[in-house]
């Protein structure tokens, strides 16, 4: 038993992805979790309207910790820590409404224009493209100070996929506290137990 | 001498051309080259000139192409010291993988044909282009190579539509390669983003995701306050499950090394399924957690070792066979339920390690 409990047994998944998934579940549950329970014992402390931003506080520095290794992830921890808990570290982001790339609006009315206008399509969806790259940057945390777009596009990966599961584990807390409670614990076994080992 | 033969070749090959195929004039290069040989002057021959187009990749190639921008003979004894001086500069180009490398120059070298037959201009494109060129080397260098494995590869470069009007000035090349980087990455993003695999242009593609990125943090936003009011109801009483010491313990006791090998658990073991199988669990089976046949043996949290956790294989194969979630886990894992399904769970117990100290701290 002892030999066995010493073991450190590797499992590999077939999907690396989902093992970073769960790791990422286990690291937010497991901050997640004693934060909400702080805050819900110092409630009476707290003001109604100060809960929701403490709160959201707490979601993002669960965020941070989960996705350790991102660019952006570090640059939510530093807004998180200037800013300290008061403003909202979601952006209010206003519409920019790109819209579908839209040529109508060309005059082709030479044959030779039609040239032009397939080279003017190529430098406006360039814009374009350009316009929504910049938007992205706004996105994501931290996206202004990332250097190249190339760079920006792979930390949007992530940043994607952790708010992705960011939002399945707010969601099943909030809509099934109680059964969220068996799984959370169970969950951080399973997770646990069928990850790599690091 | 080397590359007087490939200047001539090449010559030949751009200074013709008319709706000639890539392939075509390829062959023609060769041909020529073959023809005149004597231009060299030190008689390579043919193949040798093909190992070293290719092995010289890197370094012989600018002459090829610069030399394929210069629809004049004339210039070709000219072209000695010039190419001599790109294949020095030519060795500081970094790029990631010469695929890319090839599908980039191919359409830079349609676009430099294409180029050759309208505008002829050569010197300022020739000086502004090192790093692209290379790309362009690489790529026309292994064309050239004719009946060669390369043109296998790339089956796809004939019908690499050339980009008219674009300039191919550096300025413009270098934000191409870096359109393509970014297009190459977005394809990952593509399989994130729900309801992208439909739309194919690039900017339709990004509206699709800021939309995504910009719903999904609104979403947050939204739960987080959820959260924040139906925080009193919460409960996390993770101390007491840890402390039960659960139940069913019909299985073999300890956690048998040849366990880890049975392939049901090897492929079970994504943590994706373990955990949606949790929140099936709990979600379909309405289990209060004291109740839940989940069995753990939890050795002494204190000890360093780490405990052992064993599941009764009767769980899942309730779980298994159910198919709707509600929702909980399903987007967050993504599962592949079907796959869960065809595991044939053997009544082995399932073990695991467990940070047990770890969880302790943390709960």
């Amino acid at each position: 038993m002892e030999g066995q409990q010493n073991k450190r047994k590797r499992v590999y998944s077939v999907e690396p992805n989902k093992v970073m998934q769960a790791k990422f579940s286990r690291n937010y549950i497991n901050y997640l979790a004693p934060a909400l329970m702080k805050i819900k014992e110092r409630r009476s402390s707290i003001e109604a309207k100060n809960v929701e931003n403490v709160v959201k506080y707490e979601v993002d520095m669960a965020m941070v910790f989960s996705s350790q290794g991102f660019a952006w992830s570090n640059a939510l921890k530093l807004k998180l820590q200037k800013d300290g808990g008061e403003g909202s570290s979601r952006i209010n982001y206003q519409q920019n409404d790109m819209g579908p790339l839209d040529f109508s609006k060309k005059n082709c009315s030479k044959f030779e224009a039609s040239k032009i206008l397939e080279e003017k399509k190529l430098v406006e969806e360039n814009e374009i493209v350009d316009d929504q790259l910049r938007c992205l940057r706004k996105l994501i945390p931290g996206g202004e100070e990332i250097m190249c777009d190339e760079q920006m596009v792979s930390e949007l990966e992530s940043y994607v996929s952790c708010l992705q599961m960011q939002r399945s584990i707010l969601s099943s807390l909030s809509y099934s506290p109680s059964k969220f409670v068996v799984c959370a614990t169970l969950s951080s076994y399973w997770i646990v137990a069928g990850t790599l080992y690091k | 001498m080397l590359h007087c033969l490939n200047t001539s070749s090449n010559l030949v090959g751009g200074g013709n051309i008319s709706d000639m195929t890539v392939l075509e004039r390829q062959r023609a290069r060769i041909k020529f080259q073959n023809e005149h040989q004597q231009f060299s002057g030190n008689g390579f021959s043919s193949s040798h000139q093909q190992q070293f187009m290719m092995l010289g990749c890197d370094s012989a190639l600018g002459e090829i192409v610069t030399n394929s921008m210069k629809p004049d003979p004339d210039y070709e004894n000219g072209f000695d010291e010039e190419t001599v001086k790109k294949r020095k500069t030519d060795n500081k180009v970094d790029l990631n993988s010469k695929d890319k490398r090839i599908k980039v120059c191919v359409e830079e070298g349609e676009s430099k044909i294409v180029e050759q037959r309208k505008g002829q201009k050569n010197t300022k494109f020739n000086n502004g282009n090192k790093n692209k060129r290379e790309n362009c080397e690489d790529s026309n260098s292994k064309e050239n190579s004719k009946g060669s494995e390369i043109q296998n590869q790339k089956p796809d470069y004939i019908h690499v539509r050339a980009r008219r009007g674009q300039a191919t000035d550096s300025h413009s090349l270098a934000e191409r390669v870096r359109r393509e980087k970014i297009s190459e990455r977005m394809k990952y993003l593509q399989d994130l983003v729900p309801g992208c695999n439909k739309i194919a242009g690039k900017a339709g593609m990004l509206d699709e995701i800021i939309n995504y990125v910009q719903s999904l943090q609104r979403q947050v936003e939204f739960l987080s306050m959820k959260l924040a009011a139906v925080n009193p109801r919460l409960d996390f009483n993770i101390d007491e499950l840890f402390a039960k010491e659960v139940f069913t313990q019909n299985f073999p006791t300890t956690g048998i090394p040849s366990e880890m090998t049975n392939p049901a658990y090897l492929q079970f073991n994504s943590a994706q399924q373990l955990v949606s199988c949790c929140g099936g669990l709990i979600n379909n089976m309405g289990i209060i957690p004291p109740e839940i046949g989940l069995c753990r043996n939890i050795n002494a949290p204190t000890s360093a070792s780490l405990p052992e956790i064993f599941l009764d294989s009767s769980i899942f194969t309730h779980i298994l066979p159910s198919s709707t979630w509600e929702g909980n886990f399903q987007n967050l894992h993504n599962v592949d339920f079907d796959q869960a399904r065809s595991i044939s769970f053997p009544s082995q117990p399932f073990t695991g390690m467990v940070e047990a100290s770890n969880m302790k701290m943390e709960m």
